[in-house]
């Protein structure tokens, strides 16, 4: 997981706490406003409940709870970026919550550092590289990691 | 030739060779059964005939000699034996895999050389003529002779229509004039027309021209009088058996009108039609027929008919025209349409359901009357639309249990044991896709009870049964599930094997302790096998845990019961999991679920006292049942409120109370996967998008009440 590998190209920024994130803009499908997420009982902390987007039922996770933090509040700032990633071999679309999505940014390759020590989310094995863009550092989320590990955690949990 | 032909050839030749082998085996009881050679004969014409068209040569030259026996079997110069069914059987797989190359180049290999040698040998037997003089096809066969296969087989297949369709037809006209006081026997007169329609086509037209104005209708008098015309092939007797209440009373005329409606003579005049009913004299006929009108028109003008006797002429003339025209229209009344398609279409139909939904929910809204009355039409319509969609997926499981007919016959044989396979229950539908994916989990349940479970012959006669064991395959509608078992009378299960191996394969520790229900679980685990022999037919330390993967993903359960000496039962409880259910929609605090309907008994109100021990029981139906709290269940935030509602749901046999904050009501509910990531969220089987647009949860019932503590469910019957 510790290997870098994001690639030079169009990013999707967005916030998380108090740092900015990123991901590929080709994995984002959407971005929606404030929908209305209906809350999963008995699932894991992290899955927040799933959305109505374009008459499927699409999971809702929310990445600063992976990363170990606090939820992110359903409120009128809310978006849900809706992503194609890939899940245990399937190709599949989640929303994922952010609490604001920022622009979209071309990154170059020499833009890409290694990764620094993680400040205050704990997201070291989900992140795919770190852009400088003018003065701040952005973290670019390679999302399959963070999501096929979470079905890892699941797995052992359960057996 | 063009690949898209050669598809649905090698989908229909699918399909026949299934056909053929059902035939085949129904043949080996029945021998002498003239009617299944015949069937089995003109499968394989068929399939020899387009496997020729298609440029599938060498299956068609294959099979040429596979029919050439099985017509000397038709022709009674051959009897049906256990050699020949073995050999056609055998030819049967023959002829898909050569299906299945579609390499008319290659030389036939060894096998299918024999086979092609037996067949002429057996056909020489029974003719009595050398297998060499027999008739070879000729590799240069050309496309005329082709052709000419082609129509006899189209040939065929009508002249089966003739012979398999309930013998011939005839039509009758029926003219029923109930006494006036009928009524007051308690005859209904509309049943009587119900009957007939059970015994063939019909067509009635109610005479209403003597019903007198209302201030002098007697309400308990019959004044109506009913024309009926029937194309059935009971007989007059079946039609008179109808009225045989009725005739002492009332007037009842049968008519025979036509022994069998040629097509070829074209639609019935309605002229003919009426003078043959004696309503118009010919001489009448021919001075209306020389005004160059309508004839009906004109007849109504002069007086010479009534508006209901020329309506029930046109209904007779309309009727006969149906019939001559389904006549026609041939054998075949089913298409063929790929599933993809038909998954689309319920997708589709799934859409619809959902915004109709929010149409109902709008015009309520509106309160527009107009608007109102559209949407409880098109409601209707949806719903019909719907249950016809989901209607084409539903198979009867019957088709799957065929195909076990063969491997129960190949692998007794294999391990010589004599097995008889009963199908209980084969006409129980399930979605076609469920039945798809039931296929290898039944061949690997049913592969196990043929191995481990039925003993040999002189074992089984040792210890006092019948030499032949018998596997039964059962399958039943329960509530929303389909229950499938499989149950043998072997030696059942030995528990100590079990738990001896699960031991040595590290599954179980050596102190362990399970129970009986338990260590019969243990045969599921993954790697798990007690066969001594590995033998090709289990053992192989694959099978139960496929089973237990498949059915999991299916959403169904599975257990098994085994009781030494006298058999083990592997049961599958399967989910109807179609893509739209009928729902019943209900709150909690502020989230919405849906309870699937068909296991909703009733809904009660809740009373706070119910439950004043903390026992978690509560009175219905003068029954002690138990309850689980949905806002615990899922822990939904929010404050308690009253004038709660209990729904009661019978679950696996067991009446639980569901309580919720209230009950909504009806909703078709098309169910969404909430995916992969939500599998493990129990208590949920999945979602549906409700008029608003939001998320509501399917509750999966049988999971929760898992949650209630066995003593509990008991507890009813104290």
């Amino acid at each position: 997981m510790a290997i870098l590998h994001a690639e030079a190209g169009r990013y999707l920024s967005f916030i998380l706490g108090s740092e900015v994130y990123a991901v590929p803009v080709g994995k984002v499908e959407v971005v929606l406003e404030t929908p209305l997420v209906t809350r999963v009982p008995n699932a894991e902390p992290h899955l927040r409940g799933v959305i109505n987007y374009r008459g499927s039922v699409v999971p809702v996770i929310d990445p600063r709870l992976r990363f170990g933090g606090t939820p992110i509040p359903l409120d009128d700032t809310t978006s849900v970026i809706v992503l194609q990633m890939r899940y245990e071999g399937e190709e599949v679309v989640v929303g994922m919550l952010a609490d604001s999505v920022r622009e979209v940014v071309d990154v170059a390759a020499s833009d890409i550092e290694p990764a620094p020590k993680m400040g205050s989310l704990s997201a070291g094995k989900f992140v795919a590289g770190v852009a400088k863009l003018g003065g701040e550092f952005v973290v670019i989320l390679d999302v399959e990691a963070a999501f096929s590990q979470a079905a890892t955690v699941t797995e052992s949990a359960r057996a | 030739m063009n690949e898209k032909f050669k598809e649905t050839f090698r989908e229909e030749a699918e399909e026949l060779l299934g056909h053929l082998e059902d035939i085949l085996l129904e043949l080996e009881e029945k021998p002498t059964d003239a009617e299944l050679v015949n069937a089995a004969f003109r499968a394989i014409h068929t399939i020899k005939g387009s496997a020729g068209m298609f440029g599938f040569e060498k299956a068609g030259r294959f099979t040429h000699d596979l029919e050439s026996l099985l017509d000397e079997c038709r022709a009674g110069r051959r009897a049906v034996d256990k050699r020949l069914v073995d050999l056609s059987l055998r030819a049967r797989d023959k002829i898909r895999s050569l299906i299945a190359q579609d390499d008319s180049s290659a030389e036939f290999d060894a096998e299918a050389l024999a086979m092609m040698e037996e067949f002429r040998a057996m056909a020489a037997e029974s003719s009595g003529k050398p297998a060499q003089e027999d008739q070879k096809p000729k590799a240069d066969e050309t496309g005329r002779q082709r052709e000419a296969m082609a129509t006899r087989v189209l040939e065929a297949s009508i002249a089966d229509s003739g012979a398999d369709g309930s013998g011939l037809s005839a039509t009758y006209r029926i003219r029923f004039e109930p006494a006036p006081d009928i009524f007051l026997n308690g005859t209904r007169v509309l049943r009587l027309f119900d009957e007939l329609a059970t015994l063939g086509q019909l067509s009635s037209m109610p005479d209403t021209g003597r019903i007198p104005m209302l201030e002098s209708l007697d309400p308990e008098t019959c004044y109506v009088i009913w024309e009926a015309i029937l194309t059935t092939s009971a007989g007059i007797d079946a039609i008179k058996d109808v009225f045989i209440f009725v005739e002492d009373s009332s007037k009842v005329k049968i008519e025979l009108i036509d022994d069998r409606l040629d097509p070829s003579e074209g639609v019935r005049k309605l002229g003919e039609i009426l003078v043959e009913r004696g309503t118009v004299k010919p001489e009448d006929l021919g001075e209306a027929l020389r005004s160059q009108r309508k004839l009906g028109e004109v007849l109504l003008e002069r007086k010479v008919v009534t508006d209901s006797e020329l309506e029930s002429a046109l209904v007779e003339q309309a009727h006969l025209k149906k019939v001559q025209e389904r006549q026609t229209e041939g054998p075949s009344m089913s298409i063929r349409v790929a599933s993809d398609k038909l998954d689309e279409l319920v997708d589709l139909v799934g859409e619809l359901v959902t915004m109709q939904a929010r149409l109902l929910r709008t015009s309520v809204e509106l309160a527009d009357p107009g608007l109102s009355s559209i949407a409880e039409q098109v409601d209707r319509l949806v719903e019909q639309l719907r249950d016809n969609a989901m209607g084409m997926r539903m198979l009867p499981i019957g088709s799957t249990f065929n195909k076990f007919r063969r491997v129960v016959r190949d692998l007794s044989a294999e391990l010589g044991k004599n097995v008889d396979l009963v199908a209980v229950g084969a006409d129980t539908e399930l979605d076609k896709t469920v039945i798809e994916r039931l296929n290898d989990p039944l061949v690997h349940i049913i592969r196990n009870s043929l191995d481990h479970g039925i003993e040999s012959p002189a074992d089984r006669v040792a210890v006092g049964k019948t030499a032949t064991g018998t596997i039964r395959l059962a399958a039943e509608h329960s509530g929303a599930n389909v229950v499938i078992s499989v149950s043998d009378d072997g030696k059942g299960m030995d528990l100590s094997a079990i738990r001896a191996k699960a031991i040595e394969r590290g599954i179980l520790g050596p102190q362990e302790q399970l129970s009986e229900a338990d260590a019969l679980m243990l045969v599921f685990r993954p790697g798990f096998s007690t066969a001594r022999n590995v033998t090709s037919v289990s053992g192989r330390g694959v099978g139960m845990d496929v089973v237990k993967r498949e059915i999991d993903s299916l959403g169904g359960s599975v257990s098994v019961e085994s009781r030494p000496g006298k058999g083990s039962t592997v049961v599958l409880k399967i989910p109807l999991t179609l893509a739209i259910i009928e729902g019943m929609l209900v709150r909690i605090a502020d989230e919405f679920y849906v309870l699937p309907l068909s296991i909703v008994e009733a809904c009660v109100e809740a009373n706070d006292d119910d439950s004043t021990d903390g026992s978690k029981l509560v009175q219905f139906r003068g029954d002690l049942i138990p309850y689980i709290d949905l806002k615990e269940f899922f822990s939904v935030p929010g404050e308690p409120v009253e004038n709660r509602q209990i729904v009661v749901v019978n679950v696996q046999e067991s009446r639980v109370g569901l309580v919720v904050d209230a009950v909504i009501g009806d909703n078709q509910t098309v169910i969404k996967p909430m995916g992969r990531m939500y599998r493990n969220a129990v208590g949920l089987s999945g979602a549906t998008i409700l008029g608003d647009g939001r998320v509501a949860l399917i509750v999966d019932c049988m999971k929760v009440v898992e949650a209630i503590p066995e003593r509990e469910l008991k507890a009813r019957s104290r």
